[in-house]
């Protein structure tokens, strides 16, 4: 098993938001995750990444049956754990190539790996770029720093070809994204997937789901998964909506 | 009362500057007029003077002897052949060299000056001394010994910077005074770089000022660090005639407390200024700004940049006035103080301010005071970068476009090492 959620509940700012979440992901699976807003999609996909704006109250994360909720983000990056930002953060004055190498490098040191220097790096990062479309341009811009909606999204996919997690959690990429961009980033996400990855779609549309065929699709209401099915039941939910259930 | 006592105590040293000068006795009388500062002056108000009155300075000795060779690492190699070095303020021609600036430059001391291009400097030095505001200006050419004169005439453009070094050589705490006049003739054009050196850590008083003229047309670009442990109380006037540029950027990595006074008029259509800053401080370092631009012709450009960022005990103040005159029609005037806190005992103080008389002006100013971004802290850890790391990204990217702008390579280097140690 590479993830098993037990029970998770979670807090912010006191407020409880998941209440008593379970999900157990496979390799070499794809889960969907839908529900209304509010429901607590993107308290997960936090939550699971470490962000410490949120508080576990209860229950238990196990990555690869050891329990992550202690450990800080940083240590949960280096297990293989990664998330794409609903809203990448944008930081002045850092290039998008020294970050991703400062990024590559603290993956390879906490593997035991010696990094790769910066020549190498930037002829293994032309080469991922080809992967999520993107021009050579962007290895000298500032950290999404002007970026467009569609380019922030796209950068995201890019750090994933780049660190190549064994879990992706996926939040709302295809928010905000026309259709062309879209298909261009579940390209690049189905070409990382292979059977020892996983897959966590937080999505609020089926729309992405036409291009990135889930596993399982899940739907979520006020803290916790109410109707798990295939991938006929993100169909059913396009059509009815999700007070149907 | 340590005002009155300082006071004494700045009056036993102007009596000690040899050479008495009709102008020096002028700035002095203007200095009394003025008075010392105090804590009520808004301009002043966050400066330690209580603990700069109650300081005593050794007055400088005049004969120091110091060689090229000790001087040979502070000078940039850019300006190996275009420096000019002050030694305890005092402008000293036998450690500089001038044989890199364009023949045609005319290098003089004022004292020179004052005979070759006396009604000129006379009429010049009048105005400044009757509009002047600020007591250390004025305390500043009251204590000067030697100052220098630098003449760029018409469509001469420097190839090679001018480094301004100045030296300080005392053990003991001295009160120094330098003074550096630039004139750049119509479409001309100079670099300059403005360092210091200090033999002993010792926490001296420094009045560096500098004057500058741009004739129509004529372009500085200007970059001042200040480090060390001293009391300077910086001076920079300047007067931008018709299409002439004035880039400035200047960066504070510490200092007792490191004061910077501008003021930029400009008196000509489009005339521009840029002014940038950027202050790095630790320990109980402080650094002050003061700048005043005044917009005096149509078509005037300003941009007013400050970052700070600070450790320790630090302290900073900003405090930036723009004026925009009636006849100041299309000008556009912009100013931004942004700072970063990094420990629960910096502080910084930060006061944007805006005078406009012109009605069709675009102007904007702001200011932030803040600690380092949680999110974007998050955003990095989130890819793998460990905290203390992601601290430094964050921090080294916040001064990375000041410090990119920096055209010195060694000291372009140097602030890079400064802004990742903080």
């Amino acid at each position: 098993m590479m993830l098993r959620i037990k029970e998770l509940q979670a807090l912010i700012d006191g407020k409880a938001i998941l209440k008593g979440f379970d999900l157990h992901v496979r390799k070499g699976e794809i889960h969907a995750i839908m529900g209304p807003n509010g429901a607590g999609k993107s308290t997960l996909a936090r939550v699971l990444s470490g962000d410490p704006t949120y508080e576990v109250a209860g229950g238990e994360i196990l990555f690869e049956e050891q329990s992550i909720v202690e450990l800080s983000p940083e240590e949960r990056s280096h297990l293989g754990l990664f998330m794409s930002f609903q809203y990448p953060v944008e930081i002045p004055g850092i290039g998008n190539l020294q970050f991703l190498h400062a990024a590559h490098s603290a993956q390879c040191k906490a593997k035991g790996q010696s990094p790769l220097s910066e020549a190498e790096f930037d002829a293994f990062l032309s080469e991922k770029m080809q992967l999520v479309d993107v021009a050579c341009g962007f290895k000298s811009r500032g950290l999404n720093v002007g970026f467009s909606g569609g380019e922030k999204k796209r950068n995201e996919i890019l750090q994933m070809a780049v660190l190549e997690p064994k879990l992706a959690i996926l939040d709302e990429t295809d928010s905000g994204l026309d259709i062309d961009a879209m298909r261009i980033v579940a390209k690049g996400v189905n070409s990382l997937m292979g059977p020892d990855n996983a897959l966590i779609l937080i999505t609020h549309y089926q729309r992405l789901l036409d291009y990135i065929r889930p596993d399982f699709v899940h739907v979520v209401k006020e803290g916790k998964i109410v109707a798990s099915g295939g991938p006929e039941l993100a169909l059913a939910l396009e059509e009815k909506g999700y007070d149907w259930l | 009362m340590p005002d009155a006592a300082f006071l004494t105590h700045l009056q036993e040293h102007f009596q000690k500057v040899p050479g008495k000068s009709h102008f020096r006795e002028k700035s002095w009388q203007k200095f009394l007029e003025l008075g010392l500062p105090c804590k009520s002056d808004s301009s002043f108000q966050y400066v330690r003077l209580r603990d700069l009155y109650s300081s005593t300075f050794q007055p400088v000795v005049d004969e120091v002897t110091l060689s090229k060779a000790e001087l040979h690492d502070a000078i940039l190699p850019e300006c190996a052949h275009s420096h000019i070095v002050f030694v305890d303020g005092v402008y000293t021609p036998s450690l500089s060299d001038t044989s890199g600036l364009p023949p045609q430059a005319v290098v003089l001391s004022l004292e020179e000056a004052f005979s070759s291009h006396g009604s000129f400097l006379q009429g010049h030095l009048t105005r400044f001394l009757k509009e002047e505001k600020d007591p250390f200006a004025c305390l500043s050419l009251s204590l000067n010994r030697r100052g220098v004169f630098l003449y760029l005439p018409p469509k001469i453009e420097a190839g090679a910077p001018l480094q301004c070094l100045h030296v300080t050589t005392g053990k003991l705490p001295q009160l120094s005074s330098s003074h550096l006049h630039l004139v750049l003739g119509a479409q001309s054009l100079l670099r300059c770089v403005v360092t210091s050196k200090q033999e002993a850590e010792s926490p001296h008083l420094h009045l560096p000022m500098m004057q500058i003229s741009l004739e129509e047309g004529a372009h500085l670009d200007l970059f001042t660090l200040v480090e060390g442990s001293s009391w300077q109380m910086q001076t920079v006037r300047a007067t931008l005639k018709r299409d002439a540029r004035l880039h400035s950027l200047s960066m504070t990595v510490g200092g007792r407390a490191a004061r910077q006074s501008y003021r930029i008029a400009l008196k000509g259509e489009n005339s521009e200024a840029h002014l940038n800053g950027l202050w790095m401080l630790d320990k109980n370092f402080a650094a002050h700004t003061h700048a005043t631009i005044e917009h005096q012709a149509p078509h005037t450009r300003s941009m007013q940049r400050f970052k700070g960022v600070l450790k320790g005990f630090s302290h900073s103040s900003f405090e930036g006035k723009i004026l925009v005159e009636q006849q100041a029609q299309k000008t556009e005037a912009y100013q931004l103080n942004n700072n970063l806190i990094l420990s629960p005992g910096a502080i910084a103080y930060s006061k944007p301010n805006l005078e406009v008389f012109a009605d069709d002006v675009k102007a904007s100013h702001g200011a932030t005071v803040s600690q380092v971004d949680e999110k974007q802290l998050f955003y990095l850890r989130a890819r793998g970068i460990d905290l203390k790391a992601a601290r430094e990204l964050v921090i080294a990217g916040f001064c990375r476009e000041m410090i990119d702008a920096i055209p010195y390579a060694g000291l372009h280097q140097k602030m890079r090492e400064v802004s990742r140690e903080r």
